[in-house]
């Protein structure tokens, strides 16, 4: 099923708050490695895990997380990248 | 001329670990009086939650002295089974050493292995030995001359400064391995490694970038465990035994816990009286899990090597 | 065998030190705080030992020197280069001196600054000036065994105080960068051989005597002239570099070299400074501004580490 961006960020949120976190001032700028985001390594491996399965794909570590600012928006254009290269 | 082939072995090792071993209390004091920190609070979750109690500290050997002692009863078994040493690989964590100086001059000069191709490389931090094995897997498949490698690794903390990262103790040691083209010992299937440059400044970094490490350290963990198994296509009832770096027993509690998989899948049982042996740590956990029993033959094995920001990750079969 | 082609560039310090500022920089006080006088002390060696001013006149000496954090060099030549831009699969970073931070890790520091993804990093050091070629082997490894198209291998060398910049009568060590691309289909030239003797004195470098250091070099020359013969059987030597060591190395090579037929190119420009890994390529640099090799002539670059051995690298002018 091919989504856009706003709609992969949605997904994207919709497991945040699954997972108790609270996505209220959440935007694609927010900053994951800013040091007030809210979320310890135990989180946020299992937001990661988490968003693994609900879009049924591997996260390349480097590729997902290795911006130069990785924010929200950073991570949703490589999972939309992922999900684009499925569909091809 | 021989075949290359993708296969290569860990054939035989030999660790040096000095005899002296400090207690976590009285590594804290010599660095509170060099000038450092390391509070009451701080020593209980070294050693509760981490595990560590002691740690070996070389005093009387250099860093060459040490190499000697972790080479010379190896190639000296080598020796005896008539096995070739075609090329040298060494790898350290740390790059703080005197680079115009030959680290194993007296190994060459003992055991006639001057001429020896030599490669000295890094910049993997305590997960350089997973970097090592793949260096070595490439030159066994291109170079048809080479049939066993040399891999050595020796490194000291010359300061008790450098002894203590935060969430880890190092201890001192070398060791020395030998590396044999085709199916032997520890035959080698499979090497992954992953950095982020992002850390570049290690422990020195700026203290977003550390909490950024401390936020992202499990995920990448995981991820490279992940990536190995599914390369090999197998699950994690499929490999025996996790074999992990000494980094502290609290990385390898949560991540069972996260996996889903029982704490003694990860070999954790030197942490407490070695401590973290830098990119040693591997062979010596190596060692004492055969010795242990806790491999068997035909044991399907995971090494996972970790450094701040950088990730090794290998598939063994014993 | 798939063929492997480099582009080279090289690039001395931008500012130089002069010999009184040199010797200055020795009378500030290291502190036990200073990790690279851990090294010193760990050897029971005081930083004032060695041969620091042999050689060296206050006045007239100046010396290529970076100043600062050299990996801003680094990467502002790189990204002039447009290095940048390009998708690299390997990072070989290759280094004799250990430089002024000894926690950072300037092959992962360039490859973030550069915005180089899915890029492995990694270093060559604990081998002198052979690193460079080292460094070679293993990038040529890579490409024959895994599925690598780009490379960028960089040699840098920065000599910070308390170690010095003497050594007997070698020359000077100055501070220098070159960096080589590495493709399987284009570039200046082609990798023909690059390999490695190693040899060294039974005596630990920090006992040497001015002796053992001409020992060490006779060694070298010896050494440098057998793997050149060696190479030779196998494919012709048009051109030759040598690394400049000291005068005495450079002279008796040049001797050895000449009875089989064969001569040295010999830099001009900073003809008496030693700029260690990076030393051959900036005179290939100078040689190449003032020679046109011709597409198909060979010009053999011979590194050498006093104690570690020579290598050498076999490279093809491409068309």
């Amino acid at each position: 099923m091919k989504r856009n961006r706003q709609e992969v960020f949605m997904e994207i949120l919709t497991v945040f708050n699954e997972n108790n976190v609270n996505t209220d001032a959440l935007s694609f700028d927010v900053r994951l490695d800013a040091p007030d985001f809210p979320i310890d390594s135990v989180l946020f491996m299992k937001l990661l895990v988490d968003l693994e399965n609900r879009f049924q794909i591997e996260l390349n570590y480097p590729e997902a997380l290795g911006a130069e600012k990785p924010t929200l928006g950073s991570l949703t254009d490589y999972i939309e990248g992922c999900l684009a290269r499925k569909t091809q | 001329m021989r075949t290359p082939t993708d296969d290569f072995s860990i054939h035989d090792l030999s660790v040096y670990v000095p005899p002296r071993r400090v207690s976590v209390e009285r590594l804290a004091a010599e660095i509170v009086q060099h000038g450092g920190v390391f509070s009451g609070e701080e020593i209980r979750r070294f050693k509760t939650d981490y595990r560590f109690s002691h740690v070996p500290v070389e005093r009387e050997r250099s860093l060459p002295e040490m190499l000697r002692e972790a080479c010379h009863p190896l190639v000296e078994r080598l020796r005896r089974q008539s096995l070739p040493i075609d090329r040298i690989l060494m790898v350290r964590t740390s790059e703080l050493s005197w680079h115009d100086e030959n680290m194993l001059r007296e190994v060459l000069h003992t055991y006639g292995l001057q001429e020896r191709p030599f490669h000295a490389i890094g910049q993997h931090n305590c997960a350089s030995v997973h970097l090592a094995l793949r260096m070595a897997r490439n030159l066994f498949r291109t170079d048809p001359y080479t049939s066993g490698i040399l891999l050595v690794s020796a490194d000291k903390a010359i300061h008790p400064f450098f002894r203590r990262l935060p969430d880890s103790l190092l201890g001192d040691c070398a060791s020395a391995c030998y590396l044999i083209r085709g199916r032997k010992l520890h035959r080698t299937l499979l090497i992954e490694n992953v950095v982020d440059p992002t850390f570049y400044d290690g422990i020195s970094g700026k203290a977003e970038d550390w909490k950024w490490f401390q936020t992202t350290y499990f995920f990448a963990l995981r991820q490279i465990i992940m990536t190995t198994l599914r390369k090999a296509s197998l699950a994690f009832d499929d490999v025996r035994l996790l074999i992990g770096s000494n980094v502290n027993y609290r990385t390898w509690q949560v991540l069972a816990e996260m996996l889903r998989l029982r704490p003694d899948k990860f070999y954790t049982e030197t942490i407490a009286e070695a401590g973290h042996l830098y990119c040693s740590d591997i062979l010596y956990n190596l060692q004492a899990a055969v010795a242990d029993g806790r491999l068997r033959k035909g044991d399907l094995y995971l090494t996972v090597s970790v450094g701040i920001g950088s990730y090794g990750c290998a598939l063994h079969q014993f | 065998m798939s063929k492997l082609f480099l582009s080279v560039f090289a690039a001395v310090a931008p500012t130089t030190l002069s010999g009184s500022d040199y010797l200055s920089s020795f009378s500030e006080g290291y502190g036990a705080a200073n990790p690279l006088f851990c090294l010193f002390a760990d050897r029971q060696l005081s930083f004032q030992q060695g041969d620091l001013a042999a050689g060296l006149s206050e006045e007239r000496d100046h010396i290529p020197a970076f100043r600062g954090d050299f990996t801003d060099d680094a990467v502002r030549f790189l990204a002039e280069h447009g290095h940048g831009k390009r998708k690299i699969d390997l990072l070989c970073y290759c280094h004799e001196t250990v430089g002024g931070n000894a926690g950072m890790l300037p092959a992962w520091k360039i490859q973030k600054r550069l915005g180089l993804v899915n890029c492995l990093p990694f270093s060559v050091g604990q081998q002198g000036s052979l690193a460079s070629v080292s460094g070679v082997e293993l990038v040529q490894s890579f490409f024959r065994a895994e599925p690598v198209q780009h490379a960028l291998l960089l040699t840098i060398d920065h000599v910070v105080s308390p170690f010095s910049r003497k050594r007997f009568c070698g020359f000077a060590k100055g501070d220098a960068a070159a960096w080589i691309h590495f493709t399987r289909d284009e570039g200046t030239y082609q990798l023909l051989y690059a390999g490695q003797r190693g040899c060294c004195l039974p005596v630990s470098m920090h006992q040497w005597t001015a002796d053992d250091y001409e020992r060490a070099e006779r060694m070298l020359i010896d050494k440098a002239l057998l793997l050149l013969c060696e190479i030779r059987k196998q494919q012709r030597i048009d051109w030759t570099i040598a690394q400049c060591v000291s005068r005495s190395f450079l002279a008796g090579l040049e001797r050895a070299w000449r009875n089989c037929d064969q001569k040295l190119f010999q830099r001009t420009r900073w003809a008496n400074i030693n700029f260690l890994g990076s030393d051959p390529f900036v005179t290939l640099q100078e040689m190449d501004s003032q020679i046109t090799v011709q597409a198909g002539e060979t010009i053999a670059l011979v590194f050498v580490s006093p104690d570690h051995g020579v290598g050498v690298l076999l490279l093809q002018k491409n068309n």
